[in-house]
C-alpha cells in the first residue's frame, strides 16, 4: 500500500510542471518551531482561467500527518474566482535541528477518490504549497552562500547572505574573501562588512572589487564567514570579462598561389583568458551576392593562457572567379564564436584580405514617417486657415 | 451652418494637428538632445599622420583620386579603399558607403589626421579590425574649412 501511495505521489509530482488553470498562494509558510502548539493558517486557491474544475488537496512529505485541513476537496465553478482553505499544523515535539517540512498538494482530478481517501487515480495537474518549521540549532549556528555578480558597472559584487539558524543571537559576523586563478594563484583579498544577525534571521554580507584589477578569465573565490569564534567556508567560481579569443591578423600566404589552386590562410589568435583554450578552429564562409558559395574550415588547436597560435586553413579556389568577395572568418571555441567581417580581393596571382575599414550608412530610419507626418499638419493647418476663413465671409455676410 | 457641426470639425482638425504634432516631435521615442559622440561632433575616423590619402575602387589603385588635407570628398553609394602612405608604412582600408556622403580630411595633431562628415545628414560609422567590429558611433555634420574644392 506504501509503495503504491509513493508511485502515486510520484505521478502527481511528475505532472506538477503542467501549465495549471489554478494557482495556490502562498507557495510557501515558513515558522519557528514551537513543538506541542498548534499553528493555523490558510491558503487560496485562486480559479484563475473560471473554469469548472474539481480539486483534491493533500498533504504529502515529512510532516504529511501534522497538517490538518479544513476540507480535502474543492469543486470550482466558473462564477467562483477563489477559495480559501484553512488548515492547522500541529507542531511535533522532537524535531531535529533543521528543515522540515510537508507539502499541500492541490491536484485537479477528473472524477472522485476511487479508492480511500488519499488516492487520486485521475489526478491531472496539481501545485503545492509549502509548510516548512525551522528547528533552530543549539548554540549559535550559521546558514551561508556565496553568491557573484561579475557583471555590475564595472565591478564585481559578492553577496554573502547570512541566515543564523541557532537558538542564541551572533554578535558579529563579517568574511574574507580570498580570489585565486585557475592554477591557484592569489590574485586579491578583500573584507566584506560586519554585522551582528539575531537567531532565526537573516541579514547580508557584501564586497566590491573593481572589474579592471582582474584580467579576462575564470576565478575562484573562496569566503571564510566568521562569527563568533566560528568559521564557516565557502567557495564559488567566477568569470571576469567578454571573450578571451581576439583575431590579432589574417593573412594569405600567396608565394606560390594560382587562381583554382590551394590557399593558405593563416590566423593569429590570441587568447587574452587566464585559462587555456583548447579545441579552437577557424571556420570561413565565403559569399558571393549574399549566398555562400564556400566553406572551409582549419583543425583544431590548443591555445594557451596569454598566448597566442597561428591557425592554418586552406581554401581550395577552383570554380573561384577573379574578383571580391564578402566573407566571414568564424574562430570556434567553447565559448561564444567569434566572427570577423572580411573583403576577400582574389585576382590570378594573389588574395589580398581586408578587415580593417569602416561601414558608413545613413541614420535617417523613420525619415518618411516623419514627413507624411510633416504633410498631415500642413494640410490640417491649412484646412483650419480656410475653415476660418469661410466661416468669417459667412458671419460677415449674415 | 450648423454650430454642433462646425465644432466637431474643428475638433477634428485641432486633434487631428495635436496627435500629429506629437509623433513628429517624438514624445513616443528617446530623444538625442546632447552631442551624439563625444569630442568633434563630426570626427569619423582618425588616420595616422599623410599629406594626403589615395581612394580607389579598387584594391590595385589603378586610378586612385587623391585627397589632400582640407579637400572634400564626395563619395556615393560603394565600396572604396583607401590608401595610406605614412613614410614607412603603407596600409589599406575599406570603407563601404551606403548613402550619399562628402567627407573631409583636417590635421588633427602631429600625429594623427581626421576623416570628417561634412555632407548633409548625420551618419552611422561602424569600424572593423581585422574584420571584427570594433566601434560604433552616430556622426553629426560638420562644417567644412578651406577651401574644399579640389576633391
Amino acid at each position: 500500500m506504501m509503495n503504491f501511495r509513493f508511485l502515486v505521489f510520484l505521478l502527481l509530482v511528475l505532472v506538477l510542471p503542467v501549465a495549471s488553470s489554478f494557482g495556490v498562494t502562498p507557495a510557501q509558510r515558513v515558522f519557528d518551531y514551537q513543538p506541542g502548539t498548534e499553528q493555523r493558517y490558510s491558503f487560496e486557491v485562486v480559479n484563475s482561467e473560471g473554469k469548472k474544475v474539481n480539486l483534491a488537496i493533500i498533504p504529502q512529505g515529512e510532516l504529511n500527518e501534522s497538517v490538518v485541513l479544513s476540507t480535502k476537496s474543492i469543486s470550482f465553478n466558473p462564477d467562483i474566482p477563489s477559495v480559501k482553505v484553512e488548515y492547522t499544523v500541529k507542531v511535533p515535539a522532537g524535531l531535529k535541528p533543521g528543515r522540515h517540512s510537508a507539502d499541500i498538494l492541490v491536484v485537479e482530478t477528473e472524477n472522485t477518490p476511487v479508492s480511500g481517501g488519499d488516492t487520486y487515480i485521475g489526478a491531472v495537474v496539481g501545485i503545492v504549497t509549502k509548510v516548512v518549521i525551522d528547528v533552530p540549532y543549539p548554540g549559535k549556528y550559521l546558514e551561508s552562500a556565496l553568491s557573484i555578480d561579475s557583471r555590475k558597472n564595472g565591478e564585481v559584487v559578492f553577496n554573502i547572505p547570512v541566515i543564523s539558524k541557532g537558538e542564541l543571537d551572533i554578535a558579529k559576523v563579517g568574511a574574507k574573501i580570498d580570489i585565486f586563478t585557475p592554477t591557484g594563484e592569489k590574485v586579491s583579498s578583500l573584507l566584506t562588512n560586519e554585522l551582528p544577525v539575531p537567531s532565526l534571521e537573516r541579514r547580508e554580507l557584501s564586497a566590491k572589487l573593481g572589474a579592471s584589477v582582474l584580467a579576462s578569465g575564470t576565478y575562484r573565490a573562496t569566503a571564510e564567514v566568521s562569527y563568533d569564534g566560528e568559521t564557516l567556508d565557502l567557495e564559488k567560481e567566477f568569470f571576469v570579462g567578454e571573450g578571451g579569443l581576439v583575431i590579432k591578423n589574417i593573412k594569405v600566404d600567396t608565394k606560390d598561389f594560382k587562381l583554382g589552386g590551394i590557399a593558405k590562410f593563416e590566423f593569429l589568435i590570441e587568447n587574452k583568458l587566464n585559462l587555456p583554450a583548447e579545441g579552437v578552429y577557424v571556420s570561413m564562409q565565403v559569399f558571393d551576392d549574399g549566398e555562400v558559395f564556400s566553406e572551409f574550415k582549419s583543425a583544431s588547436y590548443d591555445i594557451d593562457s596569454f598566448g597566442s597560435k597561428e591557425i592554418v586553413a586552406f581554401w581550395d579556389t577552383e570554380n573561384v572567379k577573379v574578383g571580391k568577395y564578402d566573407s566571414k572568418a568564424f574562430v570556434n571555441s567553447k565559448q561564444e564564436p567569434i566572427e570577423a567581417q572580411l573583403t576577400l580581393d582574389v585576382s590570378e596571382n594573389n588574395i589580398i584580405v581586408i578587415g580593417t575599414g569602416y561601414v558608413i550608412s545613413s541614420t535617417k530610419g523613420g525619415s518618411s514617417l516623419v514627413t507624411i507626418l510633416i504633410v498631415v499638419i500642413g494640410i490640417l493647418v491649412l484646412l483650419n486657415l480656410v475653415w476660418f476663413l469661410v466661416l468669417r465671409r459667412k458671419i460677415k455676410s449674415k | 451652418m450648423d454650430k454642433k457641426f462646425i465644432l466637431i470639425i474643428d475638433a477634428v482638425v485641432l486633434l487631428g494637428s495635436l496627435l500629429s504634432a506629437f509623433f513628429v516631435v517624438g514624445y513616443t521615442q528617446p530623444l538625442v538632445i546632447a552631442p551624439l559622440n563625444s569630442g568633434e561632433n563630426s570626427l569619423m575616423f582618425t588616420l595616422p599622420k599623410v599629406d594626403y590619402l589615395l581612394i580607389d575602387e579598387n584594391l590595385k589603385f589603378n586610378s586612385p583620386k587623391t585627397v589632400f588635407i582640407e579637400d572634400n570628398l564626395d563619395l556615393e553609394p560603394g565600396r572604396y579603399y583607401i590608401k595610406i602612405d605614412s613614410g614607412l608604412s603603407s596600409e589599406i582600408r575599406e570603407l563601404k558607403v551606403e548613402t550619399d556622403i562628402v567627407l573631409q580630411l583636417r590635421k588633427l595633431d602631429e600625429d594623427s589626421v581626421g576623416v570628417f562628415n561634412v555632407g548633409e545628414s548625420a551618419l552611422s560609422i561602424k569600424a572593423y579590425e581585422v574584420g571584427m567590429l570594433v566601434n560604433s558611433s552616430l556622426i553629426n555634420v560638420g562644417s567644412s574649412s578651406g577651401d574644399g574644392g579640389r576633391g
